[in-house]
């Protein structure tokens, strides 16, 4: 007991001769407790008390004998399950088809898969009323069905396993890539099939990744706003969308409170058994010699099924992708649809103070949650301090947590001085840090891992501090994380809703929320030109990235964390 | 004494256990000496190398620098480099920018800089690879940087963290030699952790065995080798057989020895106290027992089991009468007899080369 108490003090001793590390985790420490917890302790609380402060749990047996909100509890959950199996299917598809034959376009294939990830989550379920609804192309203009079933269960997990598979895949891809073909060549040393490979070495050692996959996707699903606003419809309430309805609609905060709190109750359980069960299930296969793949793990007929499999939703994904831009160059989608520019003037006239916002937000907190991201993952593999764990499932959080639950959070912490931030810029720029930092971390935490810690010790006998080592050593080391933080950041502030639509007010506007505004009234040609506007400016900021540091960044690190 | 560790003990606590991994490790170190700390995997060396560098503070204890307390002053403060086992260069730096880093802190002028670079190059060995990147350098190269990075700092004490484990067989002996030459070069004093007995044995001037996080012998390369002070550094050191007896007299520095299991009395030399009926054993060495008749002051019956020739020497396995079983090796097999298998054989030892210890 004593010489715990002793090693304790050395740890404590340790961070006391550094007085400006002790800082940054002291204001670490700070920051994460009223930007992450601090939100999410309001949602409880105001959920759990009635108007004079009292305990009081009706605006729960509320929500719950309500039967609209029960049904929204049980289909959100329906549709997250069922997008996590689809998702996941389509994703391992790909991974599989993609490392274990030798199927022609792949460099196709890989791009399909990827890049969905730049794109706003949304604009899935835009396209799909495009071209299966009332006015839709293929069931109005080809088939001439006007009341094709596309809002409800099945049009919104369609919507959602098309954004959302890609994570899946960049995940399996990593998993699969990984096996060593050897061990296939092993089995059918002894005796095994192609099938029997697959199914006795392939497969279980998979599962770990699927399992994770599955639970990610479910929590994405879950969190989903953007597609469930346009799609689900009034026929088939969702929690998201409900909370938010309960509060912007009948201004209800309690409610929409106590449904948030719904929410984040899947969502947290799910991403506790990814990170602190599955993702410590990890098989890794070390061998000494680099082995190249055969390609044989699949028989001539399998392998062009596979492929066709993948063109077919390779072609879907496009076509949705495409009919976006289609979209924004017509007069009136499925009535008239001649050529025209109108619509980016229209995009310009309404909505230009919204694109100079998204843009300046975006420009502001991408750096500073890149930067956060990186401190954070330096502290949480090099540094030992007490509190490191909290520090990380914090710091973490905000990826389990539907922005929904943050967004309603915000509101509800920020609404009064000393902390009277609504209708500010600082409110949406520290929404966006805070609930972006994960991505950064998690690649930041992966490539550090793999940096050999003597790198840093032998900066430090040559008289560096820790300052030093990490700006002159750690940093250039994990450059790549950086970047790619710096992407993902990016693109997730530029594509966010639905904590955001919480937050925007009439002088900060996002043009996410334009997108949604307009084809909520209708006017899809409008959204679809917001849409490719805002999509551009994605792409040409990665382009112009990817050319200043010479290609350095991949878009399939660190993507797995934290979509709309 | 340049470097002093005074009752240093490292205790780790993980979930609840504890582990010692350093115990009571005391030692001076003296201006321009090179210490090994020589041990299996997990006996403290390196735990005790990470202390006197600053990434560890010690439980108890304390590390004296230059007279100077430095138990918990954080590495960068103190004028102590190390050589680290990956190297631990910086990828992203040149081989200059690599030497030049602690420099670049310290302040230092471009000339003097510059100058101080040529130096080290020159002394261990890079010229002409100063812009390279640690990736276009081979292993021994890369070593080589590490070193001079390291050196270039003019540090009270040079760290070395099993430095040439990644290198293959026959670069490991000439960077030894060449380690060695450079710290003689430079005098400078030197903690060098290693689990090669003939590493620690070629470029010591005093071996420190540990085992289980206790010092288990501190002495000259010879004195290891030869005056061992328990059966430990007997074992670890070299091949070794042991026999066992008891005292029967002790007479100036000569035991007499008695074996009951073979019916035979051996004189040795005397490797610690002893009274008569204490338990002990003979510390025997493979290379120690021989055919020469001179030698006949002890002598051992047994069968030879069977033999490995091995070009420059023949080792060759014995059995006593009593089961227990010897190794035995000649030299020179060209000039002598094989031994044959089976045949009943005499073998002698010397009093010097019979080292009694407490078993």
């Amino acid at each position: 007991m004593a010489i715990r108490g002793e090693e304790a003090k050395n740890r404590f001793l340790n961070l006391l001769r550094d007085p400006v590390l002790l800082l940054i985790i002291v204001l670490i420490f700070a920051a994460l407790a009223i930007f992450i917890v601090y939100p999410l302790f309001r949602v409880f609380a105001v959920s759990m008390t009635d108007k004079e402060g009292r305990f009081d749990l009706s605006a729960y047996s509320h929500a719950f004998s309500n039967r609209y909100m029960r049904q929204g509890f049980f289909n959100s959950l329906l549709v997250a399950g069922l997008t996590a199996i689809f998702g996941m299917l389509v994703g391992y598809l790909f991974a599989y088809t993609l490392n274990r034959t030798d199927i022609p376009l792949k460099g196709f294939f890989r791009t399909v898969a990827v890049l969905p990830i730049v794109f706003p989550p949304f604009i899935g379920a835009l396209s799909i009323i495009m071209l299966f609804g009332f006015n839709g192309i293929i069931t109005a203009g080809i088939f001439g069905i006007r009341n094709f079933p596309v809002y409800g269960l099945w049009g919104l997990m369609m919507a959602q396993v098309v954004c959302f598979f890609p994570v899946a895949f960049i995940t399996l891809d990593g998993v699969i890539g990984t096996i060593s073909p050897t061990l296939e060549d092993a089995a059918f040393n002894l005796g095994a099939n192609r099938w029997q490979a697959f199914r006795k070495v392939i497969l279980p050692m998979s599962v770990p990744g699927i399992a994770s996959t599955m639970l990610v996707l479910f929590i994405e699903s879950l969190a989903d706003f953007g597609n469930p606003l346009i799609l689900a419809g009034s026929k088939f309430p969702v929690l998201s969308v409900q909370a938010y309805l309960q509060i912007t609609g009948m201004f209800d905060t309690r409610g929409g409170a106590a449904l948030a709190v719904w929410l984040l109750f899947p969502s947290i359980v799910a991403f506790v058994i990814q990170k602190y069960w599955v993702g410590k299930k990890k098989y890794v296969t070390v061998t000494g010699k680099p082995t190249t793949s055969v390609l044989k793990s699949v028989s001539k007929p399998v392998k062009w099924i596979l492929f066709s499999l993948c063109m077919l939703i390779a072609v879907f994904t496009l076509t949705i992708y495409a009919t976006i831009f289609w979209g924004a160059f017509v007069k009136a989608w499925g009535m008239n649809n001649t050529f025209t520019l109108e619509n980016f003037r229209y995009v310009f006239d309404v909505g230009l103070e919204a694109i100079k916002d998204t843009l300046i937000i975006a420009f502001t907190s991408t750096p500073i949650s890149a930067v956060l991201g990186m401190i954070i993952a330096f502290l949480l593999v090099r540094k030992v301090f007490p509190g490191r764990r909290v520090m990380e499932f914090t710091s973490m959080l905000s990826f389990a947590v539907p922005g929904t639950v943050i967004g309603i959070g915000y509101i509800l912490a920020f609404n009064k001085p000393p902390l009277l931030l609504t209708g500010t810029l600082a409110i949406l720029v520290l929404n966006f840090v805070f609930r972006y930092i994960p991505v950064g971390i998690q690649s930041g935490v992966a490539l550090l891992n793999q940096v050999d810690p003597a790198i840093e010790e032998a900066a430090y006998t040559l008289g560096a501090d820790n300052r030093q080592v990490f700006t002159k050593v750690t940093l250039p080391l994990i450059m790549p994380a950086f970047f790619s933080a710096l992407v993902f950041a990016f693109v997730r502030a530029m594509t966010a809703i639905s904590a955001a639509i919480f937050l925007v007010s009439a002088r900060w506007n996002l043009i996410t929320v334009q997108i949604l505004s307009q084809s909520d009234s209708g006017r899809l040609s409008e959204a679809c030109a917001f849409s490719v506007l805002l999509i551009g400016m994605i792409m040409s900021f990665i382009l112009i990235l990817k050319i200043f540091l010479k290609n350095k960044i991949s878009l399939s690190s660190g993507g797995t964390a934290g979509q709309g | 004494m340049s470097l002093i560790l005074r009752n240093v003990r490292k205790v780790f606590t993980s979930y609840g256990t504890q582990t010692v991994a350093v115990d009571d490790f005391d030692q001076e170190i003296g201006k321009g000496q090179l210490v090994t700390l020589l041990g299996p995997s997990g006996c403290g060396k390196t735990t005790t190398l990470r202390i006197i560098a600053g990434f560890e503070v010690p439980t108890n204890g304390r590390v004296l620098l230059d007279g100077k307390d430095v138990t918990n002053l954080p590495p960068n403060r103190r004028s102590i480099s190390m050589v680290f086992q990956s190297y631990a260069l910086f990828p992203h730096l040149t081989v200059e920018e690599n030497i030049a880093f602690g420099l670049k802190l310290k302040r230092l002028d471009k000339k003097t800089m510059k100058k101080k670079i040529r130096e080290m190059t020159d002394l261990v060995g890079l010229k002409g690879l100063e812009k390279r990147r640690p990736d276009q350098l081979s292993g021994g190269q890369q070593q080589r940087v590490a070193l001079a990075r390291s050196l270039v700092m003019e540090p009270s004490v040079l760290l070395f963290d099993e430095p040439l484990s990644n290198l293959d067989a026959k670069l490991r002996e000439s960077m030894r030699l060449e380690i060695r030459r450079i710290q003689q070069e430079v005098d400078i004093t030197s903690v060098y952790v290693t689990h090669d007995q003939v590493e620690a044995m070629s470029i010591s001037d005093v071996i420190v065995v540990m085992n289980d996080g206790k010092v288990m012998q501190i002495g000259s390369p010879f004195d290891i080798y030869a005056r061992p002070q328990n059966s430990f550094v007997a074992d670890f050191i070299g091949r070794v057989n042991f026999i066992d007896g008891e005292v029967e007299s002790v007479d100036g520095d000569s035991v007499t020895v008695l074996c009951s299991s073979l019916g035979k009395r051996f004189v040795g030399s005397k490797g610690g106290e002893f009274a008569v009926g204490d338990s002990v054993r003979i510390v025997l060495r493979p290379e120690s027992l021989s055919d020469r008749e001179e030698d006949k002051i002890n002598i051992l019956n047994g069968k030879v089991l069977k033999y490995v020739f091995l070009g420059s020497n023949v080792e060759y396995e014995i059995e006593l009468p009593d089961g227990k079983r010897l190794n035995a090796v000649t030299f020179n097999p060209i000039e002598r007899k094989f031994p044959v298998v089976g045949k009943e054989t005499e073998l002698f030892f010397s009093k010097k080369s019979a080292w009694v210890i407490k078993s």
